[in-house]
């Protein structure tokens, strides 16, 4: 009984203290600190995209509208530029400063078969 | 009696379960932390890119029939009304942008349809800042966050 109750003890023993070996250890924990690794890197990744996203959303643009001069390009529909810029293309030289006359459109009348258009204008000299 | 041995390791015992639940419930509660932290941004994102994409459709537009203008100039009713030249024709169209219950509508004059340019514009002012110059300010609300962009266009 001796012999049986202690080989019971020892099988026993040995099923408790089957747990994981040093190299299974550290093939896991290698694992983990690469999943952290990915993890960590996805996150920084992920808060300067936004901190940018942010930054651009929280700018209120200013944009200078410059048409097209060209004839052929105004036959053609293309659109305006888009300026960040003062100073470019038709902003040059700067058109704010001293006027001489203040127009004020009070009303028009254009009909659409014809290329005339008829205003009613104030005229204030400056 | 060796059939003891093998029932005797085989399973968890109550400790180990235990302990692995107060693993799982921590890692459950960080990975719930983590999932409200994203959430929140992604939601945040997703107004603010919104907006952008609203803007963009209202500056597109714009600078679509601001390309071949005649003249461009303030309505009554803080709109805006452009005579530009009708694309492949000689003659002109008006176009005037308008403000409908938070939608920005543009109507043709020509083919007297109306269409939707963006939805969620909180403001869309024009007004002359001088005799030569037009200014345009567009504002989009899309929930908490607003983008403005001004738009200037000069006569000379």
């Amino acid at each position: 009984m001796l012999h049986k109750g202690g080989s019971r003890r020892f099988a026993a023993s040995r099923g408790r203290r089957r747990a994981c070996t040093l190299p299974e250890l550290v093939i896991s924990l290698a694992i983990m600190m690469a999943g952290l690794l990915a993890i960590q890197s996805l996150m920084i990744r992920q808060s300067r995209q936004v901190s940018r996203l942010e930054q651009w959303c929280q700018t209120q643009p200013t944009f200078y509208v410059v048409h097209q001069s060209d004839a052929w390009m105004r036959a053609l529909g293309a659109p305006a530029a888009l300026e960040t810029q003062a100073g470019q293309a038709a902003w040059t030289p700067p058109v704010t400063g001293p006027y001489k006359y203040s127009v004020t459109l009070l009303s028009f009348t254009r009909p659409y078969d014809s290329g005339q258009m008829s205003a009613n204008v104030a005229m204030e000299v400056h | 009696m060796r059939t003891v041995s093998p029932q005797h390791t085989k399973g968890f015992t109550l400790l180990e379960l235990l302990v692995v639940s107060i693993l799982m419930i921590g890692l459950a509660l960080m990975t719930a932390q983590m999932w409200r932290y994203f959430s929140a941004q992604a939601a945040d994102l997703t107004q603010r890119t919104g907006a952008a994409q609203e803007l963009r459709l209202v500056l597109e537009s714009l600078s679509d029939d601001m390309g071949s203008v005649v003249w461009a100039t303030p309505t009554a009713s803080g709109g805006l009304m452009i005579q530009r030249k009708a694309p492949g024709g000689q003659s002109d169209v008006v176009i005037e942008y308008a403000l409908q219950q938070g939608r920005l509508t543009r109507a043709d004059g020509t083919t007297g349809i109306t269409v939707p340019v963006a939805e969620n514009v909180s403001g869309f002012v024009a007004d002359d800042v001088t005799p030569s110059i037009l200014r345009v300010t567009v504002s989009i609300t899309v929930g908490g966050t607003a983008r403005q962009a001004t738009l200037y266009w000069s006569r000379a």
